[in-house]
């Protein structure tokens, strides 16, 4: 990418950082890296998925996450989520498939300005990818790369492990995996063995803690990843071509992910006018069970935050009664939870994809000035998902079996005329102009038997009752005419100006044309203004202004029926309760930002600095309308969001004596996205909604949350009623996702071979609501829970006298009914304060002499570890999460029953030949 | 050289624009049709009134109405009633498509399918305007209209219930052999789901016997009533059980609702002493059909030592009580209402009954509003009730003379109005919160209120209105609220 001569910030991260890195999900591997690059975590389960946010969030809508773009060609980065509910499966973000062992560079487009290049989808940023080729091949090269790491929890909630299973003092199988029972002190206790069904306290046991029961159930995952390259080149062309292997054990047992790539680029000059350049690559995803996350029977953490204190993880393994293999599972209680080992072993949710991407570019050199490059590329995916779930499941007692395919497909094809002149020797100029056309088609179906004849066949045909079906096809299109100019003087001055008009298939056809420019003026100043100190290495300084319009999903424009669930073999519909709009307008995102590079004492230290103001303006919002109309929203434009923020990215060598040198990289940002407008009559709109809620209200920050709150005394002490804090009706703001800051250091050492390198992130302030805390404190199994457990729980607070007065609160409650109340939406919305050590490496490079003649070279070897310290005061869980809902959209914000992190732990080694 | 032209070529193509005709064909939506035939419809309009009524029931009225106690989370037993009831929500959201049934029903000619849109919108604005009082009613459901309504004004109950009346007189009228074949009726058809019209005739009229009387302490219903009865040509209501507006549940996913919860929750909610402690009494056969014997008294039965035993909890009990044994000692519902996943529910989605139709009379004879003897509705309204228990369940229980002679059941002219309220109570056990209303309405059963509650021992008579009222609606629900009264669980409805 251009980087001397842009008008607006771009940051660069190195392939060898990602593939040495070790991170499976791309996204991941950014995290901490680059100034106003929000990652966040998803459910951490294997293979999962990561939410990528540049600059704040700017759209109502829309998922604001950036546009991936391999080697020119946008790539799908969804998270495809299954239609049905209770079986939430994190099947992972489309762009957590790339390699990173085949990414050459990496560049973040922070800005809206490259929408000319890439369309309206750019106007969240630009992840820019490309991939290596055999470029600067001479002869033949193979390179070979292989890491083995291993995982284990980072962080896992803490217990109590004083009282076991029951309620109000009392030991009950019956009810729940609560843990509000008798006192683990060790007494004599029965309790349910598997051989007798029904369910019936036998086996006499000490009725003793067993604080580990759910560090015991996790196992250490393996990640084994290994990648074989072979490149080749000459001056009439090059080829690279690459197999890597995936394969990843998961800390929770009988989960496991394999991925195998293929990458073939080749590059070939047919004469000294016309070249030709392919890259295709292939992956094939597969795994036989991949974990249901979110609060859930489906979900293992569930049960173990559901799972009596006493309870021994050894005694759950053997999971069937004898005598009902296959039918009932034992566990612990009968009502509400299943064992996990049996959900891990029998419940199983598998998948097989397979997506292939790539391009074929042409590019003809008509004159030496002028050329064209006509370009055709495809991403391609299709996936098969098997769940099931036996005969005897707490939540499908009958069984069920679920297959859905997922299909996707999007299809890019470009021409671009580009002219160079150099005008004279002071003034250089390029002009490009094309066209783009860009169709997506995505297919789902599924097929589901909700209850199964014979016990153990997993097949739709052996349905107890008729399979319900989902299919949903759609197709868009946009086409677009675009051209980019820039001016430059004495290459130190640079103008840039670009233009693109889109027509969008989503839009009403008298509306669906719509235009949008940028412009941005760059200047080197250490080339332009002679004679300045020494020290001043160099010195830049940058302003652009760019606009982006922006279309709709498919089929918002005209009134349909739905399908709703058959009676028998009776068909129903249902009309749905959000109403289209056939005259909607493209959105309007306008942008502006100021920055500056300079670098100083011959580049040893480096400051780059970026401002922007982004307003996103007549967004297409689903704005509710009150429900006695009929309709619950109605489709309009409307609404306006300004986001503004600041980002510093310093790099310096602070020491750099004879072998041994010190590299900082340091970067900070910090954002703020306020709601200027809605619509006239709606201040509020709402977002998201898991346990608290998420609201876009006028004058407010993106990201609030909101909850009832308790309700207080004018002093502030909450009130009670009959001991019990009470509830205030209204919901105010309780947090805000967005962390008011983001900073991360990666510090790098390097003495002769050696290379230490340390990635610290920093996220200061946001918060996070932990659903953990709500329904573990109900459950009985946090510390929270202990207080008042003998003799009851006289809360802090007040009374009401009735009269505006307030009596200090003095009746005494059961603990079990106290901290059942007590972490609503407020009392469990966290500051998500953070630090991680998100990755530390230490690598060796062998001296190529060692191997003499072996033809063996660029020996590395490298100790890697990521996720590997967290610092926070959010108690159980690691606050770098985002709850996932059933169709694939983040709950940023949100901690629904994640996995635990992994703490990843391991070696690669890289050599060539 | 020619190769590379003829690859430029073809990508030009591709790349050639699209007309604003491929444009608009492409967003054409081929998953979803936009004109559907009405009987498509009706699936949606029954079950989702029917399967809300039988959630509001288990959630709430058989709480409140004391047929039922919760003893893990009392919170509706301890009247903690902050959030709105369902009802609000799910009765505007199936009247969107009541509104699309009566619509379509016009626009082909099909009077009986706009006879049925408006019976279903007549049950479902009752059962919400006496949940709430006051709400959104000549002026709702016109999001889509020429000039359309996103906020609309409140009605008062008062004039609600006038326009419901009317409705019901239309839909009497509308109904009729002429007015074309009812498809896809999963009330009252028949093996091939083919409705009669005579069947929601005679549920339209009887539902207009309910509305008289729930507003009588506010408008006489005499003349009204006397007129149905008088001209049962013109007016036919329900004459015996088989004219019950009950729906059978089928297959899954299509069973009794509560069947979908984990088995746990069902364990939940348990008898109320309330109602154990009056069908104990009188020796009720339709007790064992309501509830379990308590598994204490089970396990002793089997070793022969002694009877078999139902047993309540008292509503709103201790959390010290609550921690006691309840498993054991405590009867849970009857098996007609879950038993176990592979056990398909008898229980029937309950809308009206011939029962309560005699106890509407019944009462109305006792009051002099209409000619009759209040006795004999009595006595058809107890015995219809058992006679339904025993189909539904399959148990072989009846209305024995001694049954009915025995005190508490037996008629008695002095007590009467107690005797048809109560048992009037018993019958309409898991009928939405129709016994909520009707004790709301005459005091009977005189209940006791929750032994712990939030409420400052007051029975809570109506619902919050759901708080989005507060946001998307707020003029409208302030002036409601100015009108009405303090929007709280404890402000009287108009026919109270």
């Amino acid at each position: 990418m251009r980087r001397k001569n842009s008008g607006y910030a771009v940051q660069e991260v190195k392939g060898d950082q990602l593939d040495q890195a070790r991170e499976t999900n791309l996204i991941n591997s950014l995290a901490g890296k680059a100034a106003g690059v929000n990652v966040t975590g998803g459910s951490n389960a294997l293979g999962g998925s990561a939410r990528i946010v540049i600059r704040g969030q700017t759209s109502l809508a829309g998922d604001n996450q950036p546009l991936f773009v391999v080697n020119g060609i946008p790539i799908d980065n969804s998270v495809v989520g299954s239609n049905q509910g209770g079986m939430t499966v994190d099947y992972g973000n489309g762009a957590s498939e790339i390699n990173p062992n085949d990414i050459e560079s990496m560049t973040i487009l922070k800005g809206p300005n490259a929408a000319a290049l890439y369309g309206s989808r750019a106007a969240n940023g630009v992840v820019l990818i490309t991939t290596k080729s055999g470029k600067n091949a001479k002869g033949l090269g193979v390179s070979f790369n292989s890491t083995t790491s291993f995982e284990t929890p980072l962080k896992l909630p803490e217990f109590q492990n004083e009282y076991g299973q029951g309620r109000g003092g009392v030991y009950n199988i019956g009810d729940g995996g609560r843990s509000w029972g008798p006192k683990l002190d060790g007494r004599d206790m029965k309790v349910p063995v598997n051989t007798e069904y029904p369910p019936k306290n036998g086996e006499v046991v000490k009725w003793e803690p067993y604080p580990n029961a759910m560090k015991e159930f996790f196992q250490t995952g393996i990640t084994l990843n290994n990648g074989l390259s072979i490149v080749s080149g000459n001056d009439k062309g090059n080829f690279r071509l690459s197999y890597s292997n995936l394969n990843q054990k998961g800390m929770v047992p009988n989960t496991e992910l394999k991925r195998n790539t293929v990458a073939l680029n080749g590059s070939y000059h047919l004469n000294d006018k016309l070249s030709v350049t392919a890259n295709v690559n292939y992956v094939n995803t597969n795994s036989p069970n991949r974990t249901v996350v979110g609060y859930g029977t489906e979900s293992t953490i569930y049960t173990w935050l559901w799972e009596g204190r006493q309870v021994r993880t050894d005694k759950m393994r053997d999971y069937w009664f004898k005598g009902y293999e296959g039918l009932k599972p034992f566990t612990y209680n009968y009502s509400f939870n299943d064992n996990p080992y049996y959900t891990v072993y029998e419940n199983l949710n598998a998948m097989y994809r397979n997506r292939m991407y790539g391009n074929i570019v042409a590019t003809y050199d008509i004159t030496p000035e002028l050329s064209l490059m006509l370009r055709t590329g495809l991403d391609y995916s299709n996936e098969r998902r098997d769940s099931r779930r036996t005969v005897g499941s707490i939540s499908f007692p009958l069984g069920m079996y679920r297959q859905e395919q997922e299909y996707f497909e999007e299809r890019n094809s470009d021409f671009l005329l580009s002219y160079t002149k150099q005008l004279s020797s002071d003034f250089s100029f390029k002009v490009s102009a094309g066209g783009n056309q860009m169709t997506q088609k995505r297919q789902q179906l599924s097929n589901q038997a909700d209850q199964l004849n014979i016990p153990g066949v997993y097949n739709l045909g052996n349905s107890r009752i008729p399979v319900t079906v989902y299919q949903y096809d759609s197709k868009y299109r946009i086409s677009s005419l675009y051209a980019f100019a820039q001016l430059g003087y004495k290459s130190a001055l640079f103008l840039d100006v670009t233009a693109r008009n889109d027509w969008s298939s989503t839009l009403p056809v008298s509306n669906n044309s719509y235009f949008y420019p940028s412009v941005s003026l760059s200047g080197v100043i250490t080339e332009l203004v002679p004679s300045l100190p020494e020290a001043l290495s160099f010195a830049k300084i940058r302003a652009s202004w760019a606009q982006v319009g922006n279309d709709t999903d498919p089929y918002k424009l005209r009134n349909v029926f739905n399908y709703s669930t058959p009676w028998n073999s009776l068909q129903a519909v249902t009309e749905p309760a959000s109403i289209p709009n056939a005259n909607l307008v493209p959105e309007s995102i306008n942008t502006w930002e100021i920055g500056t590079e300079v670098k100083f004492m011959k580049n040893r230290l480096g400051l780059d600095v970026a401002y922007y103001d982004t307003r996103a303006m007549n967004q297409i919002l689903n704005i509710p309308i009150d429900q006695t109309s009929g309709y619950t929203s109605r489709y309009l434009n409307a609404g306006e969001i300004r986001s503004r923020g600041l980002e510093v990215v310093l790099n310096a060598t602070p020491v750099k004596v004879g072998d041994f040198s010190w590299d900082v990289a340091l970067n900070w940002a910090t954002n703020r996205a306020r709601v200027v407008s809605l619509v006239d009559g709606i201040d509020t709109y709402s977002l998201a909604s898991r346990y608290v809620s998420v609201q876009a209200r006028v004058g407010e920050r993106m990201g609030d949350m909101y909850a009832t709150p308790f309700k207080r005394d004018p002093n502030g002490n909450i009130v009670h009623v009959n001991g019990i804090p009470v509830e205030d009706a209204t919901q105010i703001k309780v947090g805000n996702y967005n962390p008011d800051w983001t900073a991360g250091l990666y510090n790098t050492f390097r003495y002769k071979g050696i290379t230490l390198g340390v990635l610290l992130d920093y996220h200061r302030g946001g918060n996070i609501y932990s659903y953990t805390l709500t329904r573990g404190t109900v459950a009985g199994q946090l510390v929270e829970t202990l207080p008042g457990r003998e003799n009851g729980y006289v809360g802090p607070g007040v009374i009401a006298n009735g009269d505006g007065t307030y009596r200090p609160n003095d009746v005494n409650v059961t603990a079990e009914r106290y901290w059942g109340a007590y972490y609503n939406g407020e009392m469990a919305t966290l500051d998500a304060t953070y630090m991680k050590m998100r990755e530390a490496k230490l690598g060796y490079t062998l001296p190529n002499k060692l191997f003499g003649k072996t033809g063996i070279r660029d020996v590395t070897i490298q100790f890697v570890g990521r996720n590997l310290f967290l610092w926070t005061k959010v108690p159980h869980i690691d606050p770098d999460t985002s709850g996932l809902s059933g169709n694939g959209t983040f709950l940023p914000g949100i901690e629904d029953y994640p996995q635990p992190t992994p703490r990843s732990m391991g070696f690669n080694v890289n050599f060539k030949l | 050289m020619k190769l590379f032209r003829y690859f430029m070529l073809a990508v030009l193509m591709v790349v050639t624009f699209s007309c604003d005709k491929d444009l608009e064909e492409i967003n054409r939506n081929p998953n979803n049709p936009e004109e559907v035939n009405p009987e498509l419809l009706m699936v949606t309009v029954i079950r989702g009134t029917v399967n809300q009524m039988v959630n509001e029931a288990w959630n709430t009225g058989n709480i409140v109405a004391q047929y039922t106690a919760e003893v893990r989370e009392p919170g509706t037993d301890r009247y903690i009633w902050t959030g709105a009831f369902d009802t609000w929500s799910n009765g505007y959201n199936v009247l969107r498509d009541v509104n699309n049934l009566y619509v379509i029903g016009e626009e082909r000619g099909l009077n009986n399918y706009k006879g049925i849109a408006l019976v279903m919108r007549a049950l479902i604005f009752s059962r919400m305007t006496d949940v709430y009082g006051d709400l959104p009613y000549s002026q709702a459901l016109k999001g889509k209209d020429a000039d359309p309504v996103y906020s609309p004004e409140y009605d008062t109950q008062q004039s609600i219930y006038a326009g419901l009346l009317d409705e019901l007189e239309r839909a009497n009228q509308l109904l009729s052999s002429d007015g074309g074949e009812i498809r896809n009726d999963i009330l009252y058809g028949n093996g091939g789901n083919i409705g009669d019209p005579m069947l929601w005739r005679k549920l339209a009229n009887s539902l207009k016997l309910r509305l008289l009387l729930r507003q009588s302490n506010r408008v006489d219903p005499g003349q009204a009533m006397q007129q149905i009865l008088d001209n049962p040509g013109q007016y036919p209501i329900f004459t015996s059980n088989d004219d019950n507006a009950t729906v059978t549940y089928v297959a899954a996913p299509n069973l009794f609702p509560i069947t979908g919860t984990r088995i746990g929750f069902f364990r939940d909610r348990r008898l109320s002493k309330t109602l154990s402690a009056y069908l104990n009494d009188t020796n009720d056969p339709r007790l064992q059909v309501f509830a379990e014997p308590t598994s204490e008294s089970v396990d002793a039965h089997a070793q022969g030592n002694g009877p078999l035993v139902w047993e309540g909890v008292r509503n709103g009990e201790t959390d010290a009580n609550l921690s006691s044994n309840i498993d054991e000692t405590v009867s849970t519902l009857g098996t007609a209402y879950y038993i176990d996943v592979d056990v398909p529910v008898k229980a029937e989605g309950i809308v009206m009954t011939y029962s309560e139709l005699s106890f509407i009379l019944a009462e109305a004879a006792q009051r002099h509003w209409i000619s009759g003897s209040a006795e004999d509705y009595y006595y058809e309204g107890v015995r219809s009730s058992v006679d339904y228990y025993k189909s539904v369940s399959g148990k072989s229980i009846s209305a024995t003379d001694a049954f009915l002679a025995t005190d508490g059941v037996r008629f008695d002219a002095a007590n009467a109005l107690t005797l048809i309220g109560t048992q009037k109570w018993i019958a309409l056990f898991f009928t939405d919160l129709q016994a909520w209303h009707e004790w709301k309405r005459t005091g009977i059963p005189a209940f006791t209120p929750s032994i712990v509650n939030n409420n400052g021992d007051r029975i809570p008579v109506r619902s919050l209105y759901p708080t989005t009222q507060q946001v998307t609606n707020r003029t409208s629900y302030e002036k409601a609220v100015e009108r009405q009264g303090e929007d709280n669980i404890n402000t009287k409805l108009w026919w109270q």
